[in-house]
């Protein structure tokens, strides 16, 4: 029984586990980058007057959202490459990822377009906007106010769930505890480096995008009008 | 400058699913008139002013609004464009019940904003109309404030300035001091008057009565879907022709009896 901390791993690591921190950081900003503006658009499909619109957006949603990323990235890597689409392991990752990152953004950004009152819309459909113009200057400004909270919690899914990219070998965070294991044979001390460098990653992430949250000018003025929505009435 | 009719309804049906709420209903509005329509709750007075706008469409019938007509046949596919469903509420201005300004923006930003992307007016050209407006609305000491920061009487009057920016040939009221408490019911009629005076056409649901006898050329009483009485306001107040008008008006001016406010 060893029951003690082997701090050799910890120096021994450090560098391999920077550089999968780096890795996980950047496949988690990219994921999020173009998976936001594309959860964006499946989140409009949702709300479109064409079935066959809708249909799509729930067919592609739904499977993201029901199966472990796991599962999804192994599907997706290997499938592929027994189709003939090989590409390199950091290339499929950071592209399974972002359609990961679609699904689940799609979802909270409905949630924050439908938190929106209804009238909001309506009254800018009133006065003769078009749809597009009425959802980018009155609905997605204030719908930025009511999701930073469920964005934060995307974010935090991805950053954990990015972890599963290890299988396909993507060298990130789990890689490097993986890479760190089998040359130190210290499995207890790299996994419990990688948890701790995870939970500063996730936490960090959560703190900084409240920060911007609370710091965001739209997010203010609709906090301000949240208090008196019991005078507005029904 | 009255005469031509700007809102020409004919045989307009609405349901939402098994539910008719407007059953064949004929409605002429010339420029210029002040309109009032009541009636209790459920009769389908909002409906009929969302119909006119296109925030509902009819199931059946035809309409008229300033220059645009359309036709409506159960059961087939429109034939107008969304483009011409905004060209017609270009022209047609609208107050809600719930004011429903913009969270996000400022009282001018609010009334600015339609001009700017709808009719592409310069920044500063519109906010100088839109300062006009609040100031016409009486609150031209309020621009910068966001709604949050006003009362409901006064985001209402912002409303109705949001509403004008876009130089309406019509302004629709869909109850616009029902939910307002009390006391600022008054600055909002008074608006709505004001605005009367200067010869804007109005169509107000409301209940505020008193409104309809100094303001209405016509008040319309509605139940069921169907309007039951077309007249001037005194000859609805004094003698309604039907028992539901009758029952409607003894249930209202009863209730104000008993608080001893004499009506009109």
């Amino acid at each position: 029984m060893e029951a003690y901390f082997d701090l050799s791993v910890l120096t021994y690591g450090a560098p391999i586990f920077f550089k999968g921190a780096l890795a996980t950081i950047t496949f988690c900003v990219v994921a999020t980058l173009f998976g936001f503006p594309l959860g964006t658009l499946i989140a409009l499909c949702r709300f479109s007057k064409l079935r066959i619109l809708r249909g799509f957006a729930l067919a592609f949603v739904e499977p993201f959202r029901n199966t472990p990323f796991l599962v999804q990235a192994f599907l997706i890597y290997f499938g592929l490459a027994q189709l003939g689409i090989r590409m390199s392991p950091v290339v499929a990752g950071a592209i399974i990822l972002t359609i990961y990152s679609s699904a689940l953004f799609a979802e909270a950004i409905r949630g924050g377009i439908l938190s929106v009152p209804r009238g909001q819309m309506e009254s800018a459909r009133a006065v003769g906007m078009p749809y597009a113009t009425a959802m980018r200057r009155i609905v997605f400004p204030q719908m930025l106010g009511y999701m930073a909270p469920a964005s934060t919690n995307v974010i935090i899914t991805l950053i954990k769930d990015s972890a599963a990219l290890a299988v396909i070998t993507v060298p990130e965070l789990a890689m490097a505890a993986q890479t760190v294991m089998g040359d130190t044979f210290r499995p207890v001390e790299a996994y419990l480096i990688a948890a701790v460098v995870y939970w500063l990653i996730t936490t960090g992430t959560g703190a900084g995008i409240s920060y911007v949250a609370n710091r965001m000018d739209t997010l203010r003025k609709i906090r301000l009008s949240q208090s008196s929505t019991g005078r507005v009435g029904q | 400058m009255s005469g031509t009719p700007i809102v020409n309804l004919r045989a307009v049906c609405k349901s939402f699913g098994d539910l008719q709420v407007l059953k064949s209903v004929d409605l002429q509005v010339k420029l210029g008139e002040k309109i009032c329509i009541v009636g209790p709750s459920g009769s389908g007075k909002s409906t009929l002013l969302r119909c006119i706008n296109l925030l509902e469409e009819p199931n059946s019938g035809q309409l008229d609004v300033a220059g645009t007509h359309m036709d409506f046949e159960p059961g087939s596919a429109r034939k107008f464009s969304e483009k011409e469903v905004n060209r017609l509420r270009q022209s047609v201005g609208m107050v809600f019940q719930s004011f429903n300004l913009w969270n996000h923006m400022t009282a001018l930003q609010n009334v600015m904003e339609a001009p700017i992307q709808i009719k592409g007016v310069p920044k500063a050209q519109a906010a100088e109309s839109a300062q006009m407006l609040l100031q016409r609305v009486g609150l031209g000491n309020k621009s910068s404030s966001y709604p949050s920061q006003l009362s409901g009487g006064q985001q209402q009057r912002v409303a109705i300035a949001r509403a004008l920016a876009m130089d309406p040939k019509i302004m629709l009221f869909d109850e616009p001091t029902s939910a307002l408490d009390p006391e600022l019911v008054g600055e909002v009629l008074d608006v709505m008057e004001k605005l009367a005076d200067d010869g804007m056409t109005m169509l107000v649901v409301t209940h505020e009565m008193g409104f309809a006898v100094e303001v209405a050329d016509r008040v319309i009483f509605m139940d069921h879907g169907a309007i039951l009485e077309d007249c001037v306001p005194s000859s609805f107040f004094h003698q309604p022709k039907t028992e539901r008008a009758k029952q409607f008006l003894a249930r209202l001016l009863g209730r104000n009896a008993r608080l001893q406010t004499p009506v009109e």
